[in-house]
């Protein structure tokens, strides 16, 4: 199923409890759920969805899935379709609450966690997020979604959602480069210190 | 020195993986996925795919608070919808098991009815009274799924602790 790609990412699992879904496994909703779920809460609060909001955009998703089920051809694409679906339910309810802007637009900073309310465990981590919070927030909700997805997925999800500027993999992308130069200028970056 | 432009080109490696699971952890604690989201989802997708009414918790017995300490006093609980009303009774075996009596009210022909446990589904008969029992039941995070005859609508309780 997973063609010449062989490694178990968090797409191919998806697709595998998917297909056995649609044979008749109803079981395997629940596994599909226990798995993207993650991804699918970020992709909303990444587009600054209060929680509420997100809440909404996640659950609302999962019903259309078991709507268009028989629509979606490939298995292996039901992750960048749920992301898609995440994607554009958030915006339609925050449109429904008076905002007119579709994508991850420039001033989405109420859904970032505070970092005073962080326990950073290492300080490479402190110096991480001190750079990934200068990060055009459009790279940073890239970066936040494409976290929770495995290596081989990332060019999927950049495409779900509708980020080609900074599109990850097979090369590392504009997003992945800025945070990377970010850390190697600044002196108090002990490199591979995570 | 390398551009931008020139890192951004190169293949992703591992310390590209590094920095994402770091970015990873961070929100993972700073902005975990709300307890009780993904029972939700398969909450909403249960009554989607059962085409089912979802049943009101009118009332739990007054001594449960002390019951689940315990694990020593019967416990009620009331549901209704609109097809049928349902009463539960639950009388403690030990830590982990409970006996369950239930009563349904309001519509003569439910025939049969479910305690769904995560992936676990123990089904029990309803008798001509309207009455059933599980005995034993495993305690824990529970919903009750009852299964009317004709053409009505199967009706599905909140999550409640057994």
């Amino acid at each position: 199923m997973a063609g010449a790609d062989t490694v178990q990412t968090l797409a191919t699992r998806a697709a595998c409890a998917f297909s056995s879904y649609r044979d008749g496994d109803v079981r395997a909703m629940d596994e599909l759920v226990d798995l993207l779920t993650p991804v699918l809460w970020h992709t909303a609060r990444a587009q600054g969805a209060s929680e509420a909001v997100a809440q909404d955009a996640v659950q609302t998703s999962w019903l259309r899935l078991v709507e268009s089920c028989e629509r979606i051809k490939d298995p292996q694409a039901v992750m960048g379709w749920l992301i898609v679906t995440v994607r554009r339910e958030t915006w339609r309810v925050q449109k429904a609450h008076g905002r007119e802007d579709h994508d991850i637009d420039e001033n989405l900073t109420d859904s970032v966690p505070d970092p005073s309310t962080l326990v950073l465990r290492r300080e490479g981590h402190r110096v991480l997020w001190t750079h990934f919070q200068e990060l055009p927030p459009k790279c940073q909700a890239l970066l936040r979604v494409i976290a929770f997805a495995d290596r081989p997925d990332y060019a999927a999800v950049s495409e779900a959602l509708k980020m080609p500027m900074g599109s990850i993999g097979p090369t590392r992308g504009r997003c992945l480069a800025k945070l990377r130069t970010a850390l190697a200028n600044d002196p108090t970056w002990e490199g591979g210190a995570l | 020195m390398s551009t931008d432009r020139d890192i951004a080109a190169q293949p992703l490696d591992d310390f590209d993986g590094i920095l994402l699971d770091t970015v990873a952890e961070v929100f993972r604690a700073a902005d975990p996925v709300p307890a009780g989201l993904v029972e939700d989802v398969k909450f909403a997708l249960t009554v989607q795919a059962l085409h089912a009414e979802v049943a009101e918790l009118q009332r739990v017995g007054a001594e449960s608070a002390l019951a689940r300490s315990e694990y020593t006093q019967t416990q009620t609980m009331t549901f209704s919808a609109e097809a049928l009303s349902v009463m539960v009774t639950l009388s403690p075996i030990d830590a982990d098991e409970v006996r369950v009596d239930g009563w349904v009210t309001g519509h003569d022909s439910t025939v049969r009815v479910e305690i769904r446990a995560g992936t676990r589904t123990i089904t029990a008969e309803v008798d001509d009274d309207g009455r059933f029992t599980v005995d034993p039941a495993p305690r824990g995070l529970v919903r009750f799924v009852f299964l009317p005859a004709g053409d009505v609508r199967p009706v599905i309780t909140p999550t409640v602790e057994i």
